[in-house]
């Protein structure tokens, strides 16, 4: 594949070959992660430490910055990890023990860092606890020593709680682009590239240097994040810098006075231009951005998201640096997705949706959304259909709203009325009906029985939603698994284009054979279709079948009890 | 990982107080555990050895009975890969014999001993384990020892294979450290 057809079609493989094999630049690496080819490549770190410009642009310049920049990291180590029991300190004991008073005693800096050492302990081992990846010592360790070199090189921003969930995603992108490459050097696959390439890829990819790498893109993303956690407050010799208090204050009456707050202020403003409706609403309730978004911007929507569609949104971040305009924009987006759900809900329904924010079902629609309202004159406003999974959390657990009694019952139709009635809220008004029609019940035999059916009801409809949210979630998978055949099966047709010999086409029809089988084994009736269009044309259809089963098993319930 | 062992203090009854040179080196958020091998003598000094750090095992010395509590004769704590046991050493007749010890060292199975009554601060190896002796960290005095003893404490750092203790000294109203190493034998 050459530049050209790199830059036309958006759903070919950027893999680590292509990283060598093209020209480098801004454009190619915006658009390759703009479009989501990232997701399924194996050189996602790099592109990352491209962008934030810890590696050039230049190939050939690679080693001698990665050589630079690990060496660097080796000596703060050295320098701000300091073991007491190092051969270098002087060993008499009269001057290097636990409890000496004496300056130089290489213990006393010890016994400072150790609370600074506890805190991010703590913090580190409660990093994203449903993922195993981050529960090994290993990582454990490398996260410590990183966090704790940081904060010891930036004492003006010191270690804050929530820097932990920033270098988590940026070790597992490294690690396992690392994983990626050993696991292609055992296959076999870079037979393409030249002996010189294959080094300079192995030098990028370094096992040895996981800690180190992971070490250089975190200061450098942190630079982009670092203004939301600093903390002016605690710089006493400034006066004017500290929050007048004022009685009957509210949150979001006092004006900005850290970084963090005034973007939080400029994200209530943007949230009042883009969904005035919503935003009204919001200010009823008192709910202002600073009373949730603090976590939002400092994670950068890392609770907010599952962790591939949050890797997916940062590519996108990275891309439009300075990020801050358009983290505004995507804050403002999960705002809008949810806007159906907020405007129906109470206060406490509103920040349980806020502080657990109900998974997105479709990320690209998303990141699509939050692009509009960055530069609405480039990128179109998506078609946005209700897009989330209203009855679980990011981790899986049953989202609380559900547990609350039940909502009002005016339900605003209003606010899906104008929107394209996707399969989701066609389901949201069938629910309705089916609870309307479960309250209005005709004079029941008892009102034992009563509850009991309408008790039926709540768990029919739940089971319905995890139903429409397994489909949403297969589909998908399905639309992933049909785009990278897609680009297969163009690979193909490329080669049988330039095909000789009847040799090579026996070994491309051969090729064409695995793909169909690849497709069949997911179990799609039309397993031999070649084009990605069609297929997920064909898979739609085929989704809403199912999901009128259902509701016909429900109806089929819905008379039960009344026999 | 370092664990203070002390013990034989004898407040009030055979001295006044801890050395206020001891006292500027004992300071909190230093020792994970405190060992202390009896003889305190009342509630007051365990209160200050809890300041020390929240983990403190104490074992019951000869006059430690009328103070209501109830301490064990020998505990075994484990720290990183060693077992340590406890045991304040009135018990083991003759007064300090090593035989002895090294008898009650196997009957705990412990990789280190630390006993105390001696009053007289040692720590040396033999046959595979570790023999410790905080002695008085008051400097009371001793019905078996002619001269007055010499105030002394000791810590232990417990690393992964090995141990490094230190031993503090009071000599002349100057503290004196002594480190002696310890590793563990693979077996």
């Amino acid at each position: 594949m050459n530049t050209t057809t790199q830059k036309t079609s958006c759903n070919l493989n950027f893999d680590s070959a292509s990283l060598i094999k093209n020209r480098l630049s801004d454009d190619l690496l915006s658009q390759v992660a703009a479009c989501g080819s990232l997701r399924s490549s194996s050189c996602r770190s790099a592109v990352w430490r491209l962008l934030l410009r810890c590696l050039p642009y230049e190939t050939a310049d690679w080693e001698t910055t990665l050589s630079r920049s690990r060496n660097e990291y080796r000596n703060l180590k050295k320098k701000n990890l300091i073991d007491p029991r190092d051969e270098k300190f002087s060993q008499d004991p009269q001057f290097n023990n636990p409890l000496a008073p004496i300056e130089h005693n290489p213990w006393t800096a010890f016994f400072e860092d150790n609370e600074l050492r506890d805190i991010i302990g703590k913090d580190v081992s409660r990093t994203f606890p449903e993922i195993e990846f981050f529960q090994s010592d290993f990582i454990h360790k490398i996260m410590s020593d990183i966090l704790l070199v940081y904060a010891k090189e930036n004492p003006f921003i010191n270690y804050r709680q929530g820097m932990h969930e920033i270098l988590a995603p940026l070790i597992f992108v490294i690690f396992s682009d690392v994983e990626a490459h050993e696991h292609a050097k055992e296959n076999d696959e870079l037979k393409t590239l030249t002996l010189q390439e294959e080094d300079l890829l192995n030098c990028l990819f370094d096992k040895q240097f996981i800690e180190n790498d992971s070490y250089i893109l975190f200061s450098a993303f942190m630079l982009e994040v670092a203004k939301w956690y600093e903390d002016t407050t605690s710089n006493n010799d400034d006066e004017i810098a500290k929050p007048r208090k004022e009685p009957f204050m509210r949150v979001q009456d006092s004006t900005g006075t850290t970084r963090l707050m005034e973007d939080l202020l400029d994200v209530g403003q943007l949230l009042q231009e883009i969904d005035p409706t919503l935003a009204k609403h919001l200010n009823s309730l008192d709910i202002p951005p600073q009373l949730y978004g603090i976590r939002w911007l400092r994670l950068l929507f890392g609770r907010e998201l599952p962790l591939h569609d949050l890797l997916f949104l940062w590519d996108v971040l990275l891309i439009d640096r300075p990020i801050g305009p358009l983290v505004k924009c995507v804050f403002v987006s999960l705002l809008v997705q949810i806007r159906h759900l907020l405007l129906s809900s109470d206060y406490g329904g509103c920040l349980q949706y806020l502080m657990r924010y109900p998974p997105i079902a479709d990320i690209d629609s998303f990141v699509k959304l939050a692009r509009h309202y960055r530069n609405p004159k480039k990128n179109a406003k998506p078609n946005i259909k209700s897009n989330n999974f209203t009855h679980i959390t990011v981790t899986g657990q049953s989202h609380p709203n559900q547990a609350r009694s039940s909502r009002p019952t005016s339900k605003p139709t209003s606010s899906s009325k104008h929107q394209d009635p996707s399969i989701l809220t066609r389901l949201e008004q069938v629910k309705n009906t089916i609870r309307d029609r479960s309250n209005t019940v005709s004079v029941p035999n008892s009102p034992r029985k009563e509850a009991k059916s309408s008790d039926n009801w709540s768990r029919e409809v739940q089971l319905m939603e995890e139903q429409v949210s397994c489909l949403q979630l297969k589909l998908n998978e399905k639309d992933l698994v049909c785009s990278q055949v897609a680009t297969a099966i163009e690979q193909v047709a490329d080669n049988v284009r330039e095909a000789r010999s009847v040799e090579q086409c026996e070994r491309l029809a051969a090729k064409l054979i695995d793909l169909s089988k690849i497709l069949r084994s997911k179990k799609n009736p039309e397993s031999l279709t070649n084009n990605r269009n069609n297929q997920s044309h064909q898979l739609r259809p085929r989704s809403r079948d199912q999901i009128s089963h259902n509701n016909e098993m429900v109806d089929l319930t819905r008379r039960h009890p009344k026999m | 990982m370092l664990v203070l062992l002390i013990g034989d203090l004898h407040l009030p009854h055979r001295a006044a107080s801890l050395s206020p040179k001891f006292r500027k080196l004992l300071v909190p958020n230093k020792m994970q555990h405190v060992l202390c091998t009896g003889n305190l003598c009342t509630r007051e000094t365990f209160e200050y050895l809890r300041s020390l750090s929240s983990d403190v095992h104490v074992v019951r010395g000869d006059f430690d009975d009328d103070d209501g509590a109830k301490y064990p004769d020998t505990k075994v704590i484990t720290v990183g890969q060693f077992r340590i046991g406890l045991c304040h050493g009135h018990q083991i007749i003759p007064w300090g014999d090593s035989r002895m010890l090294e008898l009650l060292a196997r009957q705990l199975d412990v990789d280190v001993l630390v006993t105390g009554n001696t009053f007289e601060c040692t720590a040396v190896e033999k046959n595979g384990r570790f023999y410790v002796d905080p002695g008085s960290a008051t400097g009371a005095f001793s019905v078996i020892k002619n001269s007055p003893p010499t105030a002394s404490f000791a810590l232990l750092d417990v690393q992964s294979d090995s141990i490094v203790s230190y031993l503090y000294r009071l000599i002349d109203d100057n503290v004196k450290v002594d480190r002696v190493v310890y590793k563990k034998p693979k077996n």
